[in-house]
């Protein structure tokens, strides 16, 4: 799973020699880490109005170093573009020229994230969910707005030593500090969303709450983690039960071995349980009622893949990975939705693939079973959003696991470098979504589809 | 059998049955052995040397008697654990196994067949049978005398068969325990007419116990008995006797069978057995023991020994409790 | 935990709410089965060839505590033990528990009768909790059958001690004179009976001879024992009873496709050499076999304190033995006189349970136990009732099979039997609402046997 390649050009010669042959040079990521500060420097908000200034208000009171001038540092750990009230496209100048400028002086690691708001019709993404506004915008605005997608994209792909640049798309009289404004926020200035780059996350409305230890967003939350045993899994399993989470970890039989080791290690409770089950819902919610109480954080992560280009497919490569990667989402969605015992703030995160966005060759039913989930999602995000929870999914890239260290040499190298970021994502960066998704600092994000990719080029 | 009729003639010692068994073997090749050795041996009277070949005659009226001979407690300890008999601790001590005051008696009653003046080759006889009276509780550590005579030389089917009495007394004479063995030189003829018992044909019972027995079984039960009998101690050795191959010792064999029956502690019995086919060694030998009450209303036991798969006979007793 | 347990809440009940439990109010309290786990079964030098009993031991415990989330938690008292056990392994339970993830303090002693000594674990541990002396505790047993001690020929083995006892080199030289080549090689680990030096499958030939069990009687016996194993398998039955080990993840001695008529081509391997005909083969027999298991047993108070669940209650526990020596009676009969005095105690009778397990050291065991309890004259003259003692239900009989076909090793039996039944009751008394009852008779060597009587409420 090591990226020889990575370690390689992060040393001095080895980088000189990669800049010399015009190799990519990707640099190491900014991750979180407990007791680091949240951004490497000053923070520099850009844009005008009231809204704005509520915005770095809110930064202040995290104790940022928060500066409304390029010109007062010479380098900032993160730029935040506070753009809610953009009425035309010229308004744009400023914060985008002011973002230039201060790009140079952008700590490696660094942060740009903008916070606007969306051109309803238009989307943002593959997957974004923006609800339809009740009234058309002036054409002007929704120019204004979608231009800052532009503005964002873009940049996202110049950004150098692993700094990334995201963007908060506030719904329709969503209030600058509502909680999943902020939470999002401080996710993305965060080492938390270190390989999420050039990405737009919608907060659709007021919901949520913020935490009062910002290390432990889920304290007392109970959290089902599927396909845990290993890679991501287990990943996610550790970084919820890190956060807090009385975590109930779910795996096949056979991967009861790693499963068990995995609980013990982080004081989850295991169970043994094939998720094609046609109980798995009511057995995963009974045994977090048992134990817990009641069940508040569901992660369908697991998933299989069986690749095989469709005119090689046959019927059991197809409908297993439909059923284990999206119809027993679907099954056990519904169960928990019936059942006596989710929490008063439910929210499922569910696992996509990039695959799922941009397809990919050879993946013809993992590709489906994948965008059937950010489908899914999409669509049932009123049913949470009724019960006070939300549904999202997260669409990792290339990240190194044992699955993606299965893949042919050559083949892993250009996967790894195709995106903004030049290399693979950890499995961490992946739970570190699922986390934020599964906290309330998240309740206002509901029905979308977070790709943790490094901004991969592909399907972008 | 009355002791009386024997002229006692008392060795100071335990005889060794090494000795014995050289002495045996120099009168059956004719002087091998160096003189020096053989004189040593008790009752040889020079120039009294039994002929080869011609026709015995009769037994030696001689008991041969050895006085204040110890059952030591090692050697007892040793045998019991080599055949698996239980230590039963009595009032009096450690109660002696009857086994091994078989094979304490042993060497005194061989020194009789050992005799110049015993009319029938020592080497190559076959235990046939033995029956031992166990009276009372003989302890560990007691002094007991030993006396040994042959009697009831007769014919055989297959040659000559001779009773060997063995008598283990206290100091005031009280027998405690008394051995009749039966032997039998084959191709040897006495006069006489054979005793004909019916021979039933074997069947064998549910087994209760199956014995493995390692080639080194023979060696083991030489170490404690002393009984070094070269058929017994590896196939080279017995093969140099003739032998197809080593043979286990027959009383390592009834006093396992004893061992096993597990007779009460305190209770004086009569034991016998009767051998058939010799026990291969290394081998497997099937045991079925049979019980008249078990414990502390034992009455007595039946026991054989056969040969699993060839369903043969090796041994068959009975062990039956006595009126004390 | 169980399929249907969701609505199951462990409340204690009126009478036993005081944490004091038995010490203080001198009424007994009733002892719970929370959970089980075990590793899969191996068939000897294979899957687990070079894992110790140690090693699988802890992982047994290791899933359980993954399983009721006990890592860290200090257990009231563990009690596991080993047929064939190392000498190193003199204090292997506390050894397992001090490699496992439960609290270091967790106490534990080891215990041993043979092949029930999960019983006797159990049993024991049961007891403690009963008597208020512990809340928690877990009973477990392991054997590796590819991992045997290795033993010497005796002769060496005195020898070697003279030698250490030796001072001199004279008397060295003297220790070690007696030694002769072949007694260097290694003793094969015996499996036949110390007394009788008959091997276990040799006894139980002659029981089977005795009670006239035919060939396809024990082949069909067989059969269904895979069947209902692999069933119970398909079904997840033991989804959260297991968890695999060493890349297994299911018993490897199970053949699903196991048949009466695969069976019959066997050849025999017991009883060749009596009168009857030889039935007993390695295919109605159990194969020497390498694996753990682990049962939680609990107070009530300390499962719902805890949040689990209660599977069952261990209501009571009885041993017997046989005299097999001379032949008396069959050395895997014990069970035979153990059920009838345990349900007198009880006041029960063999229709009145749900579940029967019945330990199949060899398909001709269990059928022989059950032809002597419909046996009219064993009933007046060995059990000394008025007649047959009765007759099992045999849909109710070892129902996700047994150890012919999960593989039997020795120790570990205890705990996988028990931890099966009550899971089966927990789902049967769920199912009906009312009170399920299960019997357990496991036979062990040395003529011993354990039965006890489980009830899920």
């Amino acid at each position: 799973m090591a990226d020889t390649y990575l370690d390689l050009v992060s040393s001095g010669p080895g980088g000189r020699l990669a800049r010399q042959l015009g190799l990519p040079a990707p640099a190491r990521l900014r991750r979180h880490r407990a007791g680091e500060p949240l951004v490497p420097g000053p923070v520099l908000v850009l844009g005008r109005g009231e809204e704005a200034d509520r915005i770095a208000a809110a930064l202040l009171g995290w104790d940022l170093d928060v500066r409304r001038h390029p010109e007062d540092v010479h380098r900032f750990g993160a730029v935040v573009l506070a753009l809610t009230e953009l009425a035309r496209p010229a308004d744009l100048a400023e914060p985008a020229l002011g973002l230039g400028g201060a790009l140079r002086s952008l700590a490696p690691g660094g942060r740009v994230v903008t916070v606007s708001r969306p051109a309803p019709g238009i989307g943002t993404g593959a997957a974004s969910a923006t609800p339809a506004a009740a009234e058309p915008l002036e054409p002007a605005v929704a120019a204004a707005r979608q231009a800052v997608v532009g503005l964002l994209r873009s940049t996202a792909q110049e950004m150098r030593g692993g700094a990334t640049a995201n963007g908060v798309l506030l719904a329709e009289g969503v209030d600058p500090e509502a909680p999943s404004v902020l939470g999002t926020l401080r996710f993305l200035l965060s080492g938390r969303s270190a390989f999420v780059s050039g990405q737009f996350v919608t907060v659709g409305d007021d919901a949520g709450a913020l935490p009062a230890d910002w290390e432990a967003p889920l304290r007392g939350k109970v959290a089902a983690v599927t396909g845990a045993a290993r890679g991501i899994g287990a990943q996610i399993a550790r970084t919820l039960a890190g956060a807090g989470a009385h975590v109930v970890v779910v795996d096949v039989p056979a991967a009861g071995e790693p499963l068990a080791a995995l609980a013990n290690d982080i004081h989850a409770v295991a169970l043994q349980l094939d998720i094609t089950d046609e109980h798995a819902g009511e057995r995963i919610l009974g045994l977090a009622r048992e134990r817990f109480g009641r069940l508040d954080v569901v992660v369908h992560n697991a998933g299989i893949t069986r690749d095989k280009l469709l005119a090689n497919m046959d019927e059991s490569r197809w409908s297993s990975v439909l059923a284990v990667n999206l119809e027993s989402q679907l099954r056990m969605n519904e169960q928990l939705l019936a059942g006596e015992g989710l929490g008063p703030a439910p929210r499922i995160v569910s696992l996509a693939s990039t695959s799922g966005v941009a397809g990919n060759r050879g993946q013809t039913n993992y590709a489906a079973s994948k965008a059937g989930v950010i489908g899914m999602v999409a669509a049932a995000a009123p049913l949470l959003a009724r019960r006070g929870g939300s549904i999202n999914a997260v669409a990792p890239g290339f990240i190194e696991t044992e699955m993606t260290a299965r893949i042919p040499a050559a083949r892993r190298q250009v996967a790894r470098r195709l995106n903004s970021l030049q290399q693979g994502g950890l499995p961490e960066d992946v739970a570190q979504a699922v986390l934020f998704l599964a906290s309330d600092a998240a309740g206002g994000v509901n029905g979308q589809t977070l790709r943790v990719c490094g901004q991969n080029l592909v399907g972008a | 059998m009355d002791g009386d009729r024997y002229e006692p003639v008392v060795l100071t010692d335990i005889p060794s049955l090494g000795g014995l068994y050289a002495r045996a073997a120099a009168g059956a090749a004719g002087g091998l052995l160096p003189r020096a050795l053989t004189d040593r041996l008790p009752g040889r009277a020079p120039g009294r040397r039994r002929g080869t070949g011609g026709a015995p005659g009769d037994l030696p009226a001689v008991a041969h008697v050895v006085e204040a001979v110890v059952v030591d407690a090692a050697g007892h300890e040793a045998f019991c654990r080599t055949v698996g008999a239980p230590l039963h601790e009595g009032a009096g001590g450690t109660e002696a196994f009857s086994g091994y005051l078989h094979a304490l008696a042993f060497p005194v009653a061989m020194s009789v067949l050992t005799r110049p003046d015993f009319p029938l080759p020592v080497l190559g006889m076959v235990h046939l049978a033995n029956e031992v009276e166990h009276r009372g509780s003989v302890a560990v550590g007691e002094d007991l005398t030993v006396t040994a005579h042959a009697e009831r030389l007769r014919p055989h089917r297959s040659g000559a068969q001779v009773d060997v009495v063995a008598r283990l007394t206290r100091g005031d004479g009280e027998p405690v325990w008394t051995g009749r063995s039966t032997y039998l030189a084959k191709g040897v003829r006495v006069p006489g007419t054979v005793e004909e018992s019916p021979r039933e044909e074997f069947v064998p019972p549910a087994p209760t116990g199956h014995w493995r027995l390692t080639g080194g079984t023979g060696r083991d039960y030489a170490a404690v008995s002393g009984d070094w009998n070269p058929i017994h101690l590896s196939g080279p050795t017995a093969r140099a006797l003739g032998m197809k191959q080593a043979i286990a010792h027959g009383m390592y064999s009834a006093s396992r069978a004893l061992a096993e029956v597990g007779v009460p502690p305190g209770v004086p019995f009569r034991w016998t057995v009767e051998f058939a086919a010799p026990v291969p060694l290394p081998g497997t030998v099937a045991v079925a023991i049979t019980d008249d009450g078990r414990g502390a209303g034992w009455r007595g036991s039946r026991f054989a020994g056969w040969d699993p798969r060839r369903r043969r006979p090796h041994f068959t007793g009975t062990v039956v409790r006595q009126e004390g | 935990m169980s399929e249907s347990t969701p609505e199951q809440t462990v409340e204690p009940t009126a009478e036993h709410t005081t944490p004091s439990g038995a010490g203080r109010t001198g009424v007994a309290r009733r002892a719970v089965v929370v959970g089980a786990n075990r590793i899969p079964f191996a068939r000897a030098h294979g899957a687990y060839a070079n894992a110790g009993n140690q090693d699988m031991l802890t992982a047994a415990l290791d899933g359980l505590a993954a399983r009721y989330g006990l890592a860290g938690e200090r257990i009231g008292e563990v009690a596991a033990g080993a047929v064939l056990k190392h000498p190193k392994d003199f204090n292997l339970t506390r050894e397992s528990v001090l490699g496992s993830v439960l609290d270091p303090r967790t106490p534990a002693f080891d215990v041993q009768q043979a092949c029930a000594t999960g019983m006797e674990a159990v049993s024991t541990l049961v007891n403690k909790i009963r008597l208020g002396q512990i809340d928690s505790a877990v009973a477990g047993g392991v054997d590796s059958a590819s991992d045997a001690p290795v033993v010497v020929s005796e002769r060496l083995r005195r020898t070697l001690l003279e030698l250490n006892r030796a001072r001199s080199t004279p008397q060295k030289l003297k220790a070690l004179a007696g030694l002769r080549p072949g007694d260097l090689k290694p003793v094969a680990p015996g499996t036949g009976e110390p007394r009788t030096g008959l091997s276990m499958g040799e006894h139980q030939a002659l029981t089977t001879a005795r009670w006239g069990i035919s060939r396809e009687a024990q082949d069909e016996f067989a059969a269904a024992s895979h069947q209902h194993l692999a069933a119970a398998y398909e079904r997840g039955f033991f989804d959260d009873l297991v968890t695999p080990f060493r890349g297994l993840s299911r018993d490897n001695n199970l053949r699903p496709d196991s048949s009466v008529e695969k069976l019959a081509g066997l050849k025999p391997v017991f009883g060749k050499s009596l009168d009857a005909e030889a039935t007993m083969t390695a295919g109605n027999s159990t194969p020497l076999t390498d694996g753990a298991s682990t049962v939680l047993l609990a107070s009530e108070d300390w499962a719902a304190e805890h949040s689990l669940p209660v599977l069952a209650d261990v209501v009571d526990v009885e041993a017997a033995a046989v005299d097999f020596v001379h032949g008396d009676e069959g050395l895997l009969m014990a069970g035979a006189y153990a059920v009838p005095r345990l349900l007198a105690r009880q006041g029960l009778a063999l229709e009145d349970f749900d579940f029967v397990e019945i330990h199949e050291a060899f398909a001709a065991t269990v059928l022989s136990t059950l032809a002597a309890w419909e046996d009219e004259q064993f009933g007046r003259e060995r059990l000394g009732l008025d007649g047959a003692f009765g007759a099992v239900d045999r849909s109710r009989l070892n129902v996700t099979g047994s150890s012919l076909a999960a593989g039997h090793p020795f120790a570990a039996t205890g705990g996988r039997i028990v931890g099966t039944l009550a899971k089966l009751l927990r789902e049967r008394a769920d199912e009906t609402g009312r009170p399920a009852r299960g019997l357990i008779s496991v036979c062990a060597a040395g003529g011993l046997g354990v039965t006890a009587v489980l009830e899920a409420r």
